[in-house]
C-alpha cells in the first residue's frame, strides 16, 4: 500500500537519477580529485618512503646541531674562565709594579733579575724548568722579601708569568720586565695562528668589558692584525679567513625525478614517467676565499639514485602461444610490457607449463619488482655569497654548474609468475640500459646553506640545493628527459 | 578505441587510457557521491577512494561478462557507504509512523525538474534519511540488503526510508508550488 503510494517518486528520482542527462557542470568532478587518486596508485608508496627518509634526517640533523651548540657552549665557558685567569694575572703583573716602586733598593733589584732570568729563558724558547738557577732564584727572592718584610706580591706574580708562557699562551710576551711589550718577531711566528687568532678576540672582548682598552700594546704585537676587518672575519669563519683553500667534504641524502618535459614528442609506447627516486649524494672539495663576502667552491661529487617498484599484470592465456621445447615440455611464451624510467621494456618469456590445465581466457599472473639504479660522477664548481654573518654561525647562497656523467644505469627485475596462486617460475635479470642514455649532461644547482664554527679549523654545514640538467638526458633527440633534484648536504670544511 | 580495448590499457596502467576512462564515467562515477553526501568535499574524497579502487581492481573486471558502468557505479556506492560509516554519522532509529502525506504529482512541474535539482534535494536530507533512499530507490536494494549493508535493523532502514520520502515530497510540493 504505502510502497504504491510512492511509487510514482520513486520512479521519478530513479529514472533521472541512475543515468544523470549531461545537463552543464553540476555532476563534473575537479580535476584535481583523478590526479590524487592516480598519484595514490602510482606514486604514494615511494613518497611516503621518501618523507619518512627526510623526517629521520631532519631529527638527526636538530639533534647532531643541538649537540654540537652544547658542546660549544660549554667550550666558551671554559675560555672564559681561562680569561679571568689570565685577567687576574694581569692585574697581578701591575700590583707587582706598584709594589717594586715602593720596596727598598736591593730588594728591586733582586726581583728584577728574576724576572729578567725568567723572560731570558721564555726568550730563547727554552721552558722555564730548565732555566738555569730559576727554582734557586724564587726561593732567594721568597726569602729576600720575607726579611724586608714584604708580601711577595712581586714575585708570585712573575711565577705565575712565567708558568703561563710555558702553556704559550699567544698573549703572554706582551708584558716584558720594563712594563712594555716583548715584540721578539721570531717567538711571534712561531705561536700556532690559529690558536693565537681565536684567543686574542677572545681576550679583545673580555678586555673590552672590563675597560682595558687602554693598552695598545696587547694586541699589536701579535701576527695577525686585529683591525676591525679581521675580527668580522674571524666572527664569521676563521677557516676562510685564511687565502688558504679548505677542504670540504659533504654528505648527504636527495631526491631525484627524472621529467620528461616534451610529452607530445614522446613514442606511442613511452608514456610519461615521473617515479620519484630517493639516493644519496657526497662532494669532495675545496673552498676558496675570494674576498669577505665571496667564495669558490670546486671539485669532484659522486651520487647514486634508485626506484623500487611492483608491477602486477594478469594475461589472458592464450593456447596458441603455448609451444613444445626441445625437451618436449610444454612452454608458454609470455610477453611483458614494463615501464622503466627509459620507456616501455619489452620482454618475452618462455613458462614452463608442464601439465597444467590452463584454458584459454584463464588467467596468468605476473609480479615483477623493478629496481633502477644510477650512480653519477661528476666535476663541479660554484660560488657562494655570503649574506648572513653571525658569530660562529653564517649563511650563504650557492649556485653553480656541474659536469655529469652516468657510470652506470643499471635495472635489476624480478619476475614471479602465478597461476591459480601457484608460483609458475621466477626470473631474475640484472641488466645495464647505460648504452639508451647519453652519457655526459650538465647539471645547474642553486641553493642555501650555512656554516657553524665548530672550532678555529672545523666547519660543520648544512646546504639544501634544488638542480636540474640543462640538456637532456636522453639519446632520441626528440625526447627530452631532464634529471630534477633535490637534496641536503651535511658538509665538513677542514683547514690544515 | 572501444571500451574493452580501454579497459585493457588501463589494466596496462597507460596514463591517457585512464584519462580517457575517467572522462567516459566521471559523471556517473560524481553524480552518485553527491547523492550521498551533503557536501562536495566528501563527494570528492568518496570518488577519490573509488577511482583507486576502480583502477586498482580493474583487472578483476572481465568486459565480457559484465558492464562496466554497473560494476564501478558498486564500487563508488561502497566507497561513499565507507566513508559515511567513517564519519560515524548516527542514523536515526525511530520507529514509522502511520500518517502518510499521498504524493499529489504534477506531471508538468515535474518533467521541470532537473537532475541536478533533484540530487540537491536528496543531498539536503539528513545523512539517515538520504543513505537509505539511495540505495533502496535508486540502487535497488531490499532493506535486509540495506540494513546488513549499514549496521542497522530491517525496521530502522524502513523508517528512514519512509523518512525520506515524506522528506522529498514536502520538498517536490515546495517545489513544484514556487513554480
Amino acid at each position: 500500500m504505502e510502497e504504491n503510494k510512492y511509487s510514482e517518486l520513486d520512479k521519478l528520482f530513479r529514472s533521472r537519477l541512475v543515468n544523470p542527462s549531461d545537463d552543464g557542470d553540476w555532476n563534473v568532478p575537479p580535476g584535481e580529485v583523478f590526479d590524487a587518486a592516480l598519484d595514490e596508485i602510482n606514486g604514494g608508496n615511494s613518497r611516503r618512503r621518501f618523507l619518512l627518509f627526510l623526517w629521520i634526517s631532519l631529527a638527526g640533523l636538530i639533534l647532531t646541531i643541538s649537540a654540537l651548540i652544547c658542546w660549544n657552549i660549554r667550550t666558551l665557558g671554559s675560555i672564559d674562565q681561562k680569561m679571568d685567569e689570565i685577567l687576574a694575572a694581569q692585574q697581578g703583573e701591575v700590583a707587582s709594579q706598584t709594589t717594586e716602586e715602593r720596596l727598598p733598593e736591593e730588594n728591586t733589584s733582586e726581583v728584577n733579575e728574576i724576572e729578567v732570568q725568567n723572560e731570558s729563558a721564555n726568550n730563547n724558547g727554552a721552558p722555564a724548568t730548565e732555566t738555569s738557577g730559576g727554582g734557586n732564584s724564587i726561593d732567594h727572592s721568597q726569602k729576600a722579601n720575607s726579611e724586608a718584610g714584604q708580601t711577595p706580591t712581586a714575585n708570585i706574580a712573575a711565577i705565575d708569568n712565567k708558568d703561563n708562557r710555558n702553556k704559550e699562551e699567544p698573549f703572554w710576551p706582551i708584558i716584558g720586565p720594563d712594563g712594555q711589550y716583548d715584540s721578539d718577531p721570531a717567538e711571534q711566528e712561531n705561536l700556532p695562528v690559529t690558536t693565537a687568532a681565536s684567543d686574542s678576540i677572545e681576550a679583545f672582548a673580555g678586555l673590552q668589558s672590563i675597560g682595558l682598552l687602554g693598552f695598545p700594546y696587547f694586541f699589536d704585537p701579535l701576527p695577525y692584525s686585529i683591525d676591525q676587518n679581521s675580527i668580522e672575519h674571524n666572527e664569521r669563519d676563521s677557516i676562510v679567513e685564511s687565502k688558504k683553500p679548505a677542504v670540504l667534504f659533504a654528505f648527504g641524502p636527495s631526491l631525484s625525478t627524472l621529467n620528461m618535459i616534451s610529452d607530445d614528442a614522446l613514442p606511442a609506447s613511452l608514456t610519461k614517467y615521473d617515479k620519484w627516486y630517493s639516493g644519496y649524494q657526497m662532494q669532495l672539495g675545496l673552498v676558496q676565499k675570494l674576498n669577505k663576502k665571496w667564495d669558490a667552491v670546486y671539485g669532484i661529487e659522486y651520487q647514486r639514485f634508485t626506484n623500487q617498484s611492483e608491477f602486477r599484470e594478469e594475461h589472458s592465456y592464450v593456447k596458441a602461444n603455448e609451444v613444445t621445447n626441445n625437451q618436449g615440455e610444454q612452454e608458454y611464451m609470455l610477453n611483458l610490457d614494463l615501464l622503466t624510467p627509459i620507456g616501455i621494456h619489452s620482454e618475452n618469456m618462455m613458462v614452463p607449463v608442464g601439465n597444467n590445465s590452463i584454458s584459454d581466457r584463464e588467467e596468468i599472473v605476473h609480479i615483477t619488482d623493478m629496481k633502477n639504479r644510477f650512480d653519477v660522477a661528476g666535476l663541479h664548481a660554484g660560488l657562494r655569497y655570503h649574506f648572513i654573518e653571525r658569530k660562529a654561525l653564517n649563511f650563504y647562497v650557492n649556485g653553480g654548474l656541474a659536469a655529469n656523467y652516468f657510470l652506470s644505469v643499471n635495472e635489476q627485475m624480478s619476475t614471479k609468475l602465478y597461476y591459480e596462486n601457484r608460483m609458475l617460475k621466477e626470473f631474475v635479470a640484472d641488466y645495464s640500459t647505460k648504452g639508451q642514455l647519453g652519457n655526459l649532461f650538465v647539471r645547474g644547482n642553486l641553493g642555501l646553506g650555512m656554516d657553524y664554527r665548530l672550532t678555529s679549523h672545523l666547519n660543520l654545514g648544512l646546504n639544501i640545493t634544488g638542480a636540474s640538467s640543462l640538456n637532456s638526458i636522453q639519446k632520441p633527440s626528440s625526447v627530452k628527459l631532464h634529471v630534477r633534484q633535490a637534496g641536503a648536504l651535511f658538509s665538513a670544511t677542514y683547514r690544515f | 578505441m572501444t571500451e574493452k580495448e580501454l579497459i585493457k590499457q588501463v589494466v596496462k596502467k597507460r596514463r591517457k587510457a585512464q584519462e580517457e576512462l575517467f572522462e567516459r564515467y566521471k559523471r556517473l562515477w560524481y553524480s552518485i557521491c553527491l547523492r550521498y553526501h551533503s557536501n562536495t568535499d566528501d563527494a570528492n574524497d568518496a570518488l577519490q577512494n573509488a577511482l583507486v579502487n576502480i583502477f586498482t581492481k580493474i583487472k578483476q573486471f572481465d568486459p565480457d561478462k559484465g558492464n562496466f558502468g554497473s560494476w564501478s557505479s558498486r564500487i563508488v556506492v561502497n566507497e561513499n557507504l565507507l566513508l559515511i560509516r567513517k564519519r560515524s554519522r548516527a542514523f536515526v532509529t525511530d520507529e514509522l509512523n502511520d500518517e502518510i502525506h499521498v504524493y499529489d504529482e504534477s506531471e508538468s512541474a515535474l518533467d521541470r525538474l532537473s537532475a541536478k535539482e533533484l540530487t540537491k534535494l536528496i543531498s539536503q536530507m539528513p545523512d539517515g534519511y538520504r543513505t537509505v533512499f539511495n540505495l533502496y530507490v535508486i540502487e535497488g536494494f531490499t532493506h535486509v540488503e540495506i540494513a546488513e549493508m549499514l549496521g542497522i535493523s530491517v525496521g530502522t532502514s524502513k523508517s528512514q526510508l519512509y523518512k525520506a520520502r515524506t522528506h522529498l515530497q514536502e520538498k517536490l510540493e515546495l517545489l513544484i508550488g514556487q513554480g
